[in-house]
């Protein structure tokens, strides 16, 4: 089962990174947004299933990514969103986490570090090892 | 952190392991990330200074993170310890010796090109 991805990320390492390992995995990179206002236009467009997204990202339209992820959380629950950050923070993680977050993942983003992620998601979502 | 004093663990400016893990990773990963380190880093450079001149926190705190993210990927531990030098002064809302961090913060990022450019 070919599932897609929307990367949210202002740093174009991070992207290439991402998608690197996102395709190596099997998922279908949709699209990339370098701001959270630039990916919740492309999330409403592509609805994909799993989206990546940087918690540290400049404000643009007045849309920051805790608003982002919150609307997306809001018109497709069943979205699995990762958040990705260099900040370790508790408190930024545990707000993520506990509003419906699928994981949490400190940068840099790497097959070690998405290795677990990638084993919560096949128990989340079972039909997307078949 | 103090930079000044963050013990490096490799001889270089970058960590030589953290760079083999995106050679192993195959296809032109390590080679499109060392152009794309010579391509936005100066921009980068060129904006945080910006933001510093203008007083900017703001501006600098997020582009002090960026620069730090960059140096993460290849393990550039003076260069991300910098960065965060100056992230934190610009989240404290405090610019005061950014500059001069800077001029050290530009100094490495050059070390980490040229290493780069020798290990791609």
């Amino acid at each position: 089962m070919t599932v897609s991805a929307l990367i949210i990320d202002d740093s174009p390492f991070a992207r290439k990174i991402i998608r690197h390992h996102l395709t190596k995995l099997g998922f279908h990179v949709e699209g990339e947004a370098e701001t959270a206002a630039e990916g919740l236009r492309l999330f409403r467009e592509l609805k994909p299933k799993l989206v990546t997204l940087d918690v540290m990202m400049p404000e643009r339209e007045g849309i920051d990514s805790l608003a982002a992820f919150r609307t997306i959380r809001k018109e497709i629950p069943e979205t699995a969103i990762v958040v990705v950050s260099a900040v370790p923070f508790e408190k930024t993680r545990d707000t993520f986490l506990s509003e419906g977050a699928t994981a949490y993942v400190i940068k840099p983003f790497s097959q070690f570090s998405f290795e677990p992620v990638w084993q919560k998601l096949q128990r989340a979502f079972p039909a997307w090892t078949a | 952190m103090n930079a000044d004093s963050h013990d490096m663990a490799n001889d270089g400016s970058i960590d030589r392991k953290a760079v083999q893990d995106l050679r192993n990773e195959g296809g032109n990963l390590l080679s499109d990330l060392v152009d794309m380190f010579i391509h936005e880093v100066p921009g980068q450079l060129a904006a945080l200074e910006a933001a510093l001149a203008k007083g900017d926190a703001g501006a600098a705190r997020l582009t002090a993170h960026t620069l730090k993210g960059t140096g993460a990927n290849f393990g550039a531990s003076r260069m991300q310890a910098l960065a965060n030098a100056i992230e934190e002064k610009a989240r404290n809302g405090s610019l005061e010796g950014a500059s001069a961090t800077l001029v050290e913060l530009r100094a490495e990022c050059a070390r980490v090109r040229d290493d780069l450019k020798a290990v791609r």
